[in-house]
């Protein structure tokens, strides 16, 4: 009889957990109702190394931006465009112009605008530092920024290679599955205690951190593509100066095709890595950012915020890999500025 | 679906459960389902390939027990063709063209041949092909050299190439074994599952804490080999050595025990193999189902040892080429089995050479078992620097290194001298591998659970959980 129901009761569970894993949308919606914790509740960096010491209790606190962040005016004859990344995903309502549109680029399907011509347009491109040696050559600079970015009603992208979108059964056995076990069965208290003795000790024992870097003195977490030497994309690999003059190029080509599709200005904004600005000796640091800003055959205006963020270490979250309210704040400032210059340029456009 | 991933020890939970919540027919039908979606949990359209490929060698081998004379010939060589057909497509195929690609720059002829991937954009090796192709030929030679029969049950057949446990990896199991344990309904038996879960435990531990482990020093090393010293080198070539054995026999440990688990007994794949005292033990006890496969059906039919010895060595050099090039498309792979091949023609003619003057190997100190099981381990490990490297040059250079290192050289690796130290307690402990097979055979109720509680303590907390392969899935 007890084993009967233990047997019963294994097969619902596994049976249960299998199914839950196997449909992305189900645990969504656990997720939305609580009954799956929130993985990023500490910090993205603090959740894929479960060191203690990198614990942000008060997360959320120090990332969310409040209605005291929200612009007193709103421009009315400027409208806002912006395609980034997680760093600048923000609710559009904390943005100056009158219509304010976001595409987080890559994880969103492009947006179709029809652009007031009424009204001056402002396009904000931002990139995170690790992502340019990635993103900005051919064909992924066109496919992200052009295709994937803000398309015209009558716009026909160029078409891409041969890639088919995967089979609904392909997506439900991609790799992804076993994070989404893991998010099921070990986010609970205790399991996240398991994972923290577990790294204390790898750390203490071996000085080795998963799935993250972490600087020589044990005082910051780094995502391993910006600092990892085994990644391509990180801070300290060698970049030679034809690969920036490419990176320049691409970024002229993809402000020519805004400006060609009605825009007034495509500002730039490369948000640099968290090791840049906390652990720039962690390697022979390669100066991208500086390079791209300051390159003399860049057309595009920038809009630079390496240096502050040198000055303000501490606005990046100390368990997470992006910035927090802190250097949000200096975003919104640098763009509604923006926004407000553009406004106060007070040339209204004939159709 | 990897064995080191926790879908495995979800689908492994609901899979065992539903097995025995089942009876009869249904058993089978459940684990034929449970296989399939294993297999598709890699790239689901390769089930398509398989699953021809069973209803060919299903046909095939009835033809073969029903039809007489040369149509029963016409049968084999159909399946043949069509099981090596498929192989040689998708493994030997660009190897194959990069080698007349070479002889046609040299010589300054034609076109060059497309390669594999420009003629089907994105295709892959199917996972395991190898394995599941030596079963499925074990199958149809033992059906038509009469000592199997044919299975009239397509659904057993099928789970017999495609039970999932030894799906990818093996061990390569023959007809005789498997079939008449998939026709039987295994009732629960307590010490069965318990020695099952053990046996499990104890392959995991292997894989995430020894191998996986070990990795931190080999693929550092073996990917910048310029940076890296001959004194590494070597640790890193001796590293290898142990890594492959747990991953391996790690898988194999999961594979036996997941089938032991629902009373399916599956073939002893490992037996302590760098105890071995010469090569040729070596292969008794490495990889045991594919040495004793190529034993019976191709050194035994080539003559085996029966005829000269020039012929018995042409047999082995034969058969190790052939195992060379079954792991891989690549000369580094045909190279390591010359290699072994060399190894085991000068360890038959040492012996024979022992026979004859008996006083004078006795006095020779390479007789004691130890300095044998180094000189064993030297050579295996020499073979494997091929077999790990990129390509033959590379491990041409790695043995170059090796040889000229200098006394005194720092060790350059990529992981702190406590992780070295706690790797070499780890192969210490393997040295006792054969007490724990003797210990989780015997155990009780009341050591059982202590024990696979202490063995998932050790792997959670010592563990290297990275999303590594097992280094045979590329088989």
């Amino acid at each position: 009889m007890l084993s009967s129901i233990l047997r019963l009761l294994g097969l619902s569970l596994s049976g249960l957990i299998l199914v839950i894993a196997l449909s992305p949308t189900l645990q969504r919606y656990l997720y939305q109702y609580g009954f799956i914790p929130d993985q990023y509740y500490y910090g993205d960096l603090y959740n894929l190394t479960h060191l203690p010491a990198f614990k942000e209790l008060n997360f959320y606190e120090q990332d969310s931006l409040t209605t005291a962040d929200k612009p007193t005016r709103r421009f009315q004859d400027v409208d806002l465009y912006l395609l980034g990344d997680s760093f600048t995903n923000i609710d559009t309502t904390f943005y100056a112009g009158f219509r304010n549109r976001y595409v987080w680029v890559g994880n969103h399907p492009p947006m179709s605008v029809q652009l007031n011509k009424q009204r001056k347009n402002i396009l904000v491109i931002e990139m995170i530092e690790r992502v340019l040696q990635e993103r900005l050559y051919e064909p992924d600079y066109r496919k992200m920024y052009i295709d994937g970015g803000f398309i015209s009603a009558n716009y026909v992208p160029v078409p891409a290679s041969q890639e088919k979108t995967p089979h609904w059964i392909f997506q439900r056995f991609n790799t992804e599955i076993n994070q989404r076990i893991e998010f099921i069965l070990f986010t609970g208290l205790l399991s996240r205690w398991c994972k923290e003795v577990k790294a204390e000790l790898q750390l203490t024992a071996f000085g080795r951190v998963s799935q993250a870097v972490i600087s020589a003195d044990h005082q910051h977490l780094f995502y391993q593509p910006e600092a990892d030497t085994l990644f391509p994309t990180n801070a300290f690999r060698p970049i030679a100066e034809e690969n920036i003059r490419t990176v320049v190029k691409n970024i002229n080509s993809i402000r020519s095709h805004y400006r060609c599709m009605g825009f007034d200005e495509i500002y730039f904004c490369f948000i640099p890595n968290k090791v840049t600005i906390l652990n720039p000796e962690y390697g022979h640091y390669n100066h991208q950012i500086e390079r791209i800003e300051s390159h003399p055959s860049l057309e595009a205006p920038v809009i630079s915020i390496i240096d502050t963020m040198r000055l303000h270490p501490d606005w990046y979250h100390p368990g997470d890999g992006h910035w927090n309210k802190f250097g949000k704040r200096l975003w919104l400032n640098k763009v509604n500025q923006l926004v407000e210059h553009w406004a106060r340029v007070g040339v209204v456009k004939t159709p | 679906m990897l064995f080191n991933s926790l879908h495995f020890l979800v689908f492994f939970c609901f899979t065992t459960f539903a097995y025995y919540s089942l009876s009869g027919i249904n058993r089978r039908l459940l684990l034929l389902l449970a296989s399939c979606y294993f297999y598709m949990a890699f790239i689901p359209a390769y089930l398509l390939i398989l699953i021809l490929i069973i209803l060919i060698d299903y046909g095939a081998g009835i033809g073969i027990e029903q039809l007489r004379g040369r149509f029963r010939q016409w049968m084999l060589l159909m399946s043949l063709t069509a099981n090596l057909g498929l192989l040689g497509f998708f493994k030997y195929y660009n190897f194959f063209t990069d080698q007349v690609r070479m002889l046609q720059t040299t010589l300054g002829w034609g076109s060059p041949i497309p390669a594999l991937d420009d003629m089907v954009p994105g295709i892959v090796l199917p996972i395991g092909l190898s394995f599941h192709t030596f079963q499925s030929l074990s199958y149809i030679i033992e059906v038509y050299r009469g000592r199997q029969k044919a299975e009239r049950d397509l659904g057993v057949y099928a789970l017999y190439v495609l039970f999932y446990p030894q799906l990818v990896a093996g061990p390569i199991e023959r007809p005789q074994n498997i079939l008449p344990q998939l026709k039987q309904v295994h009732a629960f038996n307590w010490p069965d599952v318990r020695y099952g879960l053990l046996l499990m435990a104890g392959g995991f531990f292997k894989k995430v804490v020894i191998a996986d482990r070990l990795a931190l020093i080999v693929d550092p090393a073996f990917g910048q080999i310029d940076a890296t010293n001959g004194t590494s080198l070597l640790l890193a070539a001796v590293a290898y050595s142990f890594q492959i054995y747990c991953d391996f026999s790690g898988y194999s440990d999961i594979a036996i025990g997941a089938g032991q688990v629902m009373g399916i007994r599956m073939m002893q794949n490992f037996q302590a193999p760098y105890l071995a005292t010469s090569v040729t033990e070596f292969w008794r006890r490495w990889h045991i189902s594919l040495s004793t496969w190529f034993r019976d059906y191709v050194y035994l039919p080539l003559g085996g040892n029966r005829g000269s010895e020039l012929r018995t060595a042409l047999n082995t050099i034969l058969v190790f080429a052939l195992s060379g090039l079954w792991h891989g498309a690549d000369w580094k792979f045909v190279i390591w089995g010359l290699l072994h091949a060399c190894f085991l023609v000068a360890n038959r003619w040492w012996l024979a050479r022992k026979a004859v003057s008996q006083t004078s190997a006795t006095l020779s100190g390479l007789t004691h078992p130890i300095i044998n099981q180094i000189i064993t381990f030297t050579l295996v490990t020499l073979a494997w620097v091929f077999f790990r490297a990129d390509n033959t040059g590379q491990a041409v250079g790695i043995i170059g290194k090796i040889l000229s290192l200098q006394p005194g050289e720092s060790i350059q690796i990529a992981v702190k001298s406590t992780e070295l130290i706690f790797s070499c307690l780890l192969i210490g402990v393997l040295l006792m591998e054969t007490h724990w097979s003797h210990f989780i055979r015997h155990t009780s109720n009341a050591q059982f659970w202590p024990t696979i509680l202490s063995v998932i303590a050790l792997c959670y907390l010592t563990g290297v959980f990275s999303p590594n392969q097992f280094i045979y899935f590329q088989f």
